[in-house]
């Protein structure tokens, strides 16, 4: 009775957080009273907002966001491939390192390269010749994006080579060799396609760094209609193809991926690198992690005159909030989708459908969705719509990260959970939460450094009044305080991932 | 004659297959019953909507004579405190042995009993993951014996376990039956299991009790299914 209970209030709020804001973005889309004047008006509107220039915006979006996708399909797949058929020492830490681009905001990771190639450039100072690169192009924005995004890639295709395990392996082995790619991939199709989109959708989601690059894309059209001109039902009808889009994706998605729960082999012990896969494996992650890591990291180390402090003390009460915002939400958002796949596991379609739906929301998406609805129940300039936008923006991350610790919870364990449980709340904390508790804490470190990021969903729903840190280092950014910007990166963001690096040095020592 | 767990004309689907047929079983106050019957005739799942792991799709159950299960009632396992050996063992991986007592009881004098009792008390200390099919078997047990309970339901809880060790648990059940008045249900693929434990045996075949017998007679007719003639 209980746990039922549990799972009615669960649909409600995911129904208020999610699907209510959904409808009504929907329903804003049909004339209240349908006549032969409103329907002119109606299709003289849309040809207004899709016009000739839109159009053309759309078509390069679309285009710059394949090609980031591909690149980060390429990047991740290497380290994938390794990370689960191959053994060596360090990988966990490598593992981790690997995933840390994505953790850094990628309107930092471009200011800091535009630090090392721009004119402001410490490149064109080391190179007497005075050898600034022009990286306000295409080109270099796809770079950029895919250095960014990879990581997400890589975790989807690592989900993939999971489900080709021992029991698959050994009769291609007896059978045919030379099989494995043939087979391999097959089953990996799914979950290429689905990387692919996701990283599309991030593309979507970024605005920031295309304007930085001085590149118009569709999804800074919709920002400038929100939070430039307030044109609400511009913006909506902007948005009307990605939503369509993201739902299209999400149910395709949903039908050919099965995001597998099963628990790891752990007694599979893949070989060891052969010597010409250690140089290519290590010389990869090597320069990977020199082009997404070392190069920021030095161009702050250098543009902060290693004064970490006193920007910091200036922005003391601003950086308080944001620890304490950050912490709200990837608490909450954790344990959400714990409640989720505990409560819900037996409608695993739908927890699956959820995380895909979520996944592919690009963040303008989020904005306008939530900017109409919070405006039509009168709750904008609240703090409300900000949240429920970071739940919903982080709540398929934190299902991706959880999904694989809830395979270990398995049917018989559960059952007999049910048959000793002394409560259901002293079931979930003694044996369901340390079972999962690797990660729970990987999706709560994860989620805080990303909330704490993140700039996008932020400059669009957050109330006036309130200051987050990443939205201060944006704007520092666009008065020019360089230093400022790079000791602040480094407090916020260098110190804790490279508190994180440690953790999962020390973790894969102890194994 | 009241009984004490009752199966009227109980159903059960996966999908479209259907397991249980309108099955009725009744076992009294104190009995032993075995249930019998190929692999995949729904054995376990007979155990399963006992203590209310599954739901019938149509029927009735009852335990203590009340109805724990029908068209309109049903209660949760939770609420039925039934105390169970799975086919699976459903141990926790990250608790040990001692541990997986502990936190079915409190009584601290029992459970240092049932680790004896089990031959476990050197291997309180491991993990799971530790332990051989045999020892993880008997820490399933052990944890079912723990709880107190006037109903048991033990599926296969001999399968990975030698004849010497079979003798000791089948006494360290008697003793828990007796202790609790349990009556106990219980699944097994030998015949020989049954002689020494049940009073009687269920012999299930397409989804419904096809007969019940005492075990000596169960045992005579698979005699005669081994040691006639072949035919040539
Ligand atoms: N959760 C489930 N989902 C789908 N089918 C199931 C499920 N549980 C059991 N079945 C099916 O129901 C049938 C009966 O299963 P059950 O486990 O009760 O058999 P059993 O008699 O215990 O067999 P065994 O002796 O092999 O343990 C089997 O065909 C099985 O495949
Ligand atoms: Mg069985």
């Amino acid at each position: 009775m209980e746990s039922r209970t549990i799972k009615a209030s669960l649909i409600i709020l995911i129904a208020l957080l999610l699907v209510l804001p959904l409808t009504y973005f929907f329903l804003q889309f049909i004339p209240q009273r349908i006549d032969y004047q409103v329907l002119i008006f109606l299709y003289e509107f849309v040809k207004f907002v899709y016009n000739k220039r839109i159009l053309k915006v759309f078509a390069k979006t679309f285009f710059l966001g394949v090609s980031v996708s591909l690149f980060s399909l390429i990047v991740g797949f290497i380290p994938a491939y390794f990370l689960e058929f191959r053994s060596f020492r360090l990988k966990n830490f490598i593992r981790a390192s690997l995933f840390i681009p994505f953790l850094i905001p990628p309107y930092l990771f471009v200011f800091s390269w535009l630090g090392f190639l721009g004119k402001r450039g410490l490149f064109s100072q080391i190179h007497f010749l005075n050898l600034s690169i022009d990286i306000y192009n295409p080109l270099a924005l796809i770079f950029f994006l895919s250095l960014s995004f990879f990581p997400v890639s890589m975790l989807f295709i690592s989900l993939g080579f999971r489900n080709i395990t021992k029991k698959i392996l050994n009769p291609i082995k007896i059978f045919n060799e030379k099989g494995f790619w043939k087979i391999t991939l097959l089953l990996l199709k799914p979950y290429l396609l689905i990387s692919f989109f996701v990283t599309l959708s991030l593309f979507f989601s970024e605005y920031i760094v295309p304007s930085y690059l001085r590149i118009n894309t569709y999804q800074s059209e919709i920002f400038v209609q929100l939070a430039t001109f307030y044109d609400v039902r511009k913006a909506s009808f902007l948005t009307l193809p990605l939503v369509i889009f993201s739902l299209i994706v999400a149910i395709l998605s949903f039908k050919v991926c099965k995001i597998k729960t099963e628990i790891p082999d752990k007694k599979f012990v893949p070989p060891h690198l052969i010597r010409r896969e250690k140089v290519f494996f290590y010389s990869f992650t090597v320069i990977v992690l020199v082009l997404s890591l070392i190069i920021p990291l030095s161009v702050f180390l250098a543009e902060s005159k290693l004064d970490v402090l006193n920007p910091l003390l200036e922005t003391k009460g601003i950086f308080f909030t944001s620890v304490l915002f950050s912490t709200l939400i990837s608490f909450s958002t954790t344990f959400l989708s714990n409640v989720i796949l505990f409560y819900l596991r037996s409608s695993q379609k739908f927890v699956n459908f959820l995380l895909f739906f979520t996944l592919l929301m690009p963040t303008p998406v989020l904005g306008v969705v939530l900017t109409t609805f919070f405006s039509a129940i009168k709750l904008n300039g609240t703090v409300l719509p900000l949240i429920d936008g970071y739940v919903i923006k982080f709540l398929p991350f934190s299902l991706l990260f959880m999904m694989p610790e809830y395979g270990k919870v398995t049917k018989s364990l559960e059952s007999s959970i049910r048959i000793f449980s002394r409560g259901s709340l002293i079931s979930f904390f003694k044996i369901v939460l340390p079972i999962v508790k690797e990660g729970f804490f990987f999706s709560l470190i994860t989620i805080f450094i990303l909330c704490f990021g993140e700039a996008s969903l932020a400059q669009l729903l957050l109330p006036p009044g309130l200051q987050t840190i990443s939205l201060r280092m944006e704007t520092l950014l666009h008065y020019g305080n360089y230093q400022a910007v790079a000791s602040l990166s480094l407090s916020t963001v260098f110190i804790p991932l490279a508190l994180y690096s440690l953790y999962a040095l020390f973790k894969g020592v102890k194994r | 004659m009241s009984y004490y767990i009752t199966l009227h004309d109980v159903r059960k689907k996966f999908g479209k297959i259907e397991v249980l047929k309108g099955l009725s079983l009744n076992v009294k106050k104190g009995e032993i019953i075995g249930l019998f019957g190929p692999s995949g005739s729904g054995k376990s799942t007979i155990l399963n909507l006992i203590a209310g792991l599954e739901r019938p799709d149509g029927g009735r159950i009852t335990l203590r004579n009340t109805t724990v299960a029908s068209d309109n009632v049903f209660v949760s396992p939770e609420e039925r405190n039934v105390s169970m050996v799975f086919q699976d063992l459903g141990l926790w991986p990250h608790m040990t042995v001692e541990e997986h007592l502990k936190f079915v009881s409190d009584d601290r004098r029992l459970i240092s009993v049932v680790l004896k009792q089990l031959g476990l008390e050197k291997k309180k200390d491991r993990l799971p993951e530790e332990l051989s099919g045999g020892e993880r078997q008997r820490v399933s047990i052990a944890r079912a014996l723990t709880k107190p309970s006037d109903i048991l339901l033990l599926d296969e809880p001999f399968s990975f376990l030698d004849l010497k060790l079979r003798e000791r648990v089948k006494k360290t059940i008697k003793d828990y039956k007796k202790k609790n008045e349990s009556t106990v249900v219980i699944v097994s693929h030998s015949v020989f299991d049954f002689i020494d434990l049940c009073d009687r045996v269920a012999i299930l075949k397409d989804g419904k009790i096809s007969k019940i017998e005492k075990p000596r007679e169960l045992l005579l007719e698979f005699q005669k299914f081994y040691y006639r003639k072949p035919k040539r």
